[in-house]
């Protein structure tokens, strides 16, 4: 391998208290590139089928990528893998920290944690030294005391991963999270973290990242950063990031609202991007190797946390605002702030919290059994619950397992407002009117999270309620992309989804950093490989599969919208049913979702086909 | 017509703007505009903006030769990748 990589993965077993540094193998990384496809090849091959995630069995993995690390545009990323404690299939997240550049510096791909430690522990990896250190000291301490005991003994610039109480009481909406207010790994990482008793990771590294050519690694940065802040939206989304989001959708009926009933909030500009910035917001963060941040910090101005800072964006304002009925934006940063601290998934809170509240309207739950007196807006109450999810006490240990666990606990019909794909809630966008973002979320290899597929502003642009099977071909190369080729490369892909930065800068970093010609007919490829194999992983662990495992949540089929410029808007069955078939059918799989043999050997994933044939019969 | 913004045109033209121009196309419309709005919507070419004619895309209408009257909402909005 001439670069790009590292060709090392570090293995610690917390068990027998071991460290070993392995060779990555240089054709499964030409193959799955890493990040994602790393952890999938390694998660299927190397994970007993069935395991408990929550048991010492469950592997988990930090990975980077090729392009992680590099000083190219935002590539200060990583991905966190495991089988999800929440859906008990695939689950990863990534997260921006400067651990992603650290590991790389390091000398380290990935790293691969197995085992249980008998305490509270740490990994602290300082190049080729690896150690397994007591955190006894840090167990129960909130993630920014935490980060900053870590930042004090090992230096501001170490990268740093920890969890906070979430994670240590093995709530399955737990992520892990980095230097007060990153977050990554919404299918339960943090709780997986947290079963392995591993409080942090702390990584800094001194070594020169290996590349092929760094001469033009370091020609083609200067060009593609200058030509990234050189976009039209440049400033504007510097100044308000992602949070625009919320005039945006509100705007397009896609902003959720009271547990996804509607798509527009009478107090959106409360929470929006143009109040957060004239208000709230005080400076700015960015993740490393970033030149165009995307982390407001904004102070809070009245209640608990008056004076203090979080960092917002859309996802967790829009699910802890509108969708809660909360328009104060102080108390929507509460929230936030208060996710970010415990290491609570701020969406999936938000979808727990609506969800409880929503129980409570329809007369399914008293406010006596949750504990809280639980109306829409009433934010105090929303926070009192979520300290309750935190600590697992009372109706906060039901909503701890995730909405779909707590609609089966309450029964009488409550899935039908359990906005949730797979086990995974629902991420901030109502799909009433959006079919193709619905068939997104509902063929998301996680449970339904945006980050693989955003189809809202096709569907904006190019028209609404069409169920075509060209937008299915656009969803897939869009998946193929987002989720397959920017979670494995590993780097963000804001710079072009948001500024418009060109794609084709990618494959020419990839020769630069690896040497290798990679087209995008190649990476197409290693992205199909990547979504079949994750889906044989997912009917390999439930034991089977049928297409209603694919579908979104009932509401936006049943309940429409009731307010806003479409309302009456709600989604059809028998539309998105061909729409799905259309999907199965461009992957390569069955009816049943399943993946077919003649496609499972087509992307050299052969060896896989014996396996699954012990669970499901397969076609050819 | 009335024109509602979104984004950095909203910050440079306002939230929303009443044009007396009868009927037109969308280009005449735009040409009515400050410099750098307009910039930031087309190229003269094509529209780099999402544009909607009453809640309906532009692009279905015929882009920047769609036909607008006195009693259309013309929204226009940046696009936006979904985070």
């Amino acid at each position: 391998m001439k670069g790009g990589w590292t060709g090392k993965i570090l293995r610690v077993d917390l068990t027998r208290r071991k460290a070993v540094v392995q060779d990555l193998d240089p054709k499964v990384a030409v193959d799955f590139l890493g990040g994602r496809g790393l952890a999938i090849k390694t998660l299927w091959e190397e994970l007993p089928p069935g395991v408990d995630s929550l048991s010492p069995e469950n592997l988990l993995i930090f990975a980077t990528g090729p392009l992680t690390g590099l000083t190219l545009p935002s590539s200060g990323k990583m991905v966190i893998a495991a089988k999800s404690p929440l859906t008990g299939g695939y689950g990863d997240g990534n997260i921006g920290t400067r651990a992603s550049v650290q590991l790389k510096k390091a000398g380290y791909d990935a790293v691969i944690v197995s085992g249980k430690a008998e305490e509270p522990s740490m990994i602290v990896i300082e190049d080729d030294k690896v150690e397994i250190k007591s955190a006894k000291d840090l167990w129960g301490l909130d993630t920014y005391k935490a980060q900053d005991e870590l930042e004090s003994q090992y230096g501001k610039n170490a990268g740093i991963l920890v969890i906070g109480p979430a994670g240590e009481n093995l709530v399955k909406i737990s992520v892990v999270t980095s230097e007060k207010g990153r977050a990554g790994g919404r299918p339960g990482m943090g709780a997986v973290m947290g079963s392995k008793n591993l409080k942090a990771l702390v990584v800094r590294g001194t070594k020169e990242i290996p590349m092929d050519n760094p001469k033009e690694v370091l020609e083609l940065g200067a060009e593609a950063y200058k030509d990234v802040k050189s976009k039209d939206n440049y400033d504007f989304w510097v100044r308000q990031g992602t949070m625009f989001t919320v005039e945006w959708a509100n705007e397009n009926s896609a902003l959720p609202t009271y547990n996804f009933s509607e798509g527009v909030f009478d107090g959106f500009d409360k929470i929006g991007g143009n109040a957060m910035e004239k208000i709230y917001k005080v400076s700015q963060k960015g993740c490393p190797n970033c030149n165009m941040p995307c982390g407001n910090i904004t102070e809070i101005k009245e209640g608990p946390y008056q004076g203090r800072r979080t960092e917002v964006d859309y996802e967790n304002i829009a699910m802890n605002g509108s969708n809660l009925g909360i328009d104060n934006m102080s108390w929507v940063m509460t929230l936030n702030l208060f996710s970010d601290e415990t290491g609570l998934d701020a969406i999936s809170m938000g979808s727990a919290l609506a969800f409880a509240t929503e129980a409570v309207q329809r007369g399914m739950l008293s406010k006596e059994e949750v504990g809280v007196d639980l109306e829409w807006g009433n934010a105090p109450a929303m926070l009192e619950l979520a300290k309750k999810i935190v600590n697992k006490e009372g109706f906060g240990a039901v909503l701890a397992e995730g909405v779909a666990y707590a609609a089966s606990k309450l029964g009488n019909g409550a899935e039908k407002f359990a906005m949730h794909v797979k086990g995974l809630e629902t991420s901030a966008y109502d799909c009433h009117a959006y079919i193709g973002m619905a068939l997104a979320y509902g063929t998301s290899p996680i449970g339904a999270h945006h980050k693989d597929a955003w189809f809202i502003s096709i569907e904006v642009r190019e028209g609404r309620g069409v169920a075509s099977r060209d937008r299915v071909e656009k969803l897939i190369w869009m998946q193929n992309v987002r989720g397959g080729f920017f979670e494995s490369a590993v780097t963000c892909r804001l710079p072009w989804i948001e500024l418009g930065f060109d794609l084709e800068w990618y494959t020419k970093f990839l020769k630069a950093a690896t040497g290798l010609e990679y087209t995008w007919d190649d990476i197409y490829r290693i992205s199909n490989r990547i979504y079949s194999l994750i889906r044989a992983f997912w009917i390999r662990e439930k034991g089977g599969w049928s297409r209603t495992m694919d579908y979104p949540p009932a509401k936006w089929f049943d309940e429409p919208l009731t307010k806003g410029p479409l309302a009456g808007a709600k989604l059809d069955r028998n539309s998105y049913d061909k729409m799905l078939s259309w999907y199965y059918e461009l992957r390569g799989w069955d009816n049943n979702g399943i993946p077919r043999k003649s496609t499972l050997r087509s992307l050299g994933l052969e060896s896989v086909i014996p396996q699954l044939e012990k669970v499901v019969s397969l076609s050819e | 017509m009335r024109l509602k913004l979104l984004g950095r045109p909203r910050e440079l033209l306002g939230k929303e703007v009443e044009l007396d121009l009868g009927r037109t196309t969308l280009r005449k419309v735009l040409e009515v505009l400050p410099e750098e709005v307009r910039e930031l919507v087309t190229d003269g070419k094509r529209l780099k903006m999402i544009v909607l004619i009453n809640g309906v895309s532009a692009e279905s209408k015929g882009g920047l030769d769609a036909e607008v009257g006195p009693e259309d909402e013309i929204t226009i909005m940046p696009e936006v990748g979904g985070g």
